[in-house]
């Protein structure tokens, strides 16, 4: 009777192994016997070996060949990373060399804050972005306007910037008609209008280029009053690393309970 | 995660620090103080309306005119 099996330990001194057979989490041969032929050195933990097993008696079984096995985990192979440890979540790729591989966190969107409003609010502050890290921010918003109001706005703001450093060109439906335009009036990215109490103002996406050196260009889509407007708009602003975004209504309450404000991060 | 309410001079703010190193800050109450320096909203955007039943009243003209 012949068996392939796995070498788990080896005894050089004895010449005796315990053996593993292939396929097999439960069938484990100890202390048998290693044909003399077999070079100690080659009797390698993780090798292959070939059990003969005369009378099918396990206490006559005999090592007769040996071979190396495969890689036990992928850490043990010559071209691919050492260890798991600090790379949670990361996936495997050719290296820039293409000579190897290495572990690479995957693009992907990750979510910063999604917030229900439970109080009406006036602001709303994220802090600790780190805009040139982050590349890229989606927002999606849903406001339910807290306020009874003539016409209020939420604008977003990086890191606070009140100045009017948002030109924007925008074109809308309303009604039968479709206007275009721009200007340069706005102190922020203007993403809500609202002028009655429990109004929705839906932004369901708008994207914004956060890394310096560049324009920092919002796109985005969103719906006010009877209006389904789509803009693009720039922040003036190529050198400070975005490291907030406040969502400011320039009227009290304008973001009422119910609303919901949700941001994401690309990642790599 | 942890939550909790500040009053600066900006008002009342509910504060919530999160475990990935973002801290939230939301003004629920905004200070007197705050309300005077509130500036107003900039206007709805506005411009040149293309009304699309004309437009395509004037299309199925030059239409008939061209054919």
């Amino acid at each position: 009777m012949i068996e392939v099996g796995i070498l788990k330990n080896f005894n050089s001194d004895t010449y005796r192994a315990g053996v593993q057979l292939a396929g097999s989490l439960t069938t484990y041969f100890d202390n048998i016997n290693v044909a003399k032929n077999i070079p100690a050195a080659a009797m390698v933990i993780g090798n292959y070996v070939i059990l003969a097993i005369p009378g099918a008696n396990p206490k006559d079984a005999c090592v007769i060949a040996t071979w190396p096995g495969g890689a036990g985990s992928f850490l043990d192979l010559s071209d691919t990373p050492s260890i798991y440890s600090g790379h949670a979540f990361k996936v495997p790729r050719v290296n820039a060399a293409e000579t190897a591989l290495e572990f690479t966190t995957p693009s992907r969107w990750q979510l910063v804050d999604d917030h229900i409003f439970t109080a009406n609010a006036t602001t709303y502050t994220i802090n600790g972005l780190n805009g040139d890290a982050d590349i890229q921010y989606l927002i999606s918003l849903f406001n339910v306007c807290g306020v009874a109001t003539g016409g209020a706005a939420v604008l977003l703001r990086p890191n606070n910037d009140n100045g009017f450093n948002y030109p924007r060109q925008y074109i809308y439906a309303q009604g039968t008609s479709v206007v275009a335009g721009s200007d340069t009036i706005c102190d922020g990215f203007s993403v809500v209008y609202a002028s009655a109490l429990g109004q929705l103002a839906l932004c369901p996406l708008m994207t914004l280029h956060a890394v310096s050196g560049r324009q920092r260009v919002m796109f985005g889509f969103r719906h006010s009053i009877a209006r389904w407007l789509s803009f693009i708009a720039e922040w003036a602003n190529t050198t400070d690393n975005i490291t907030s975004l406040v969502f400011y209504a320039n009227v009290a309450n304008v973001i009422g309970a119910g609303s919901r404000y949700t941001l994401w991060k690309r990642v790599a | 995660m942890k939550e909790y309410h500040i009053i600066d001079k900006d008002g009342k703010k509910r504060v919530i620090e999160k475990d990935n190193e973002i801290t939230i800050e939301i003004l629920e109450e905004p200070s007197a103080e705050y309300l005077s320096k509130m500036t107003s909203p900039p206007p709805e955007p506005e411009g040149q309306a293309i009304d699309l039943a004309e437009l395509a009243r004037k299309l199925d003209e030059l239409t008939r005119r061209n054919p």
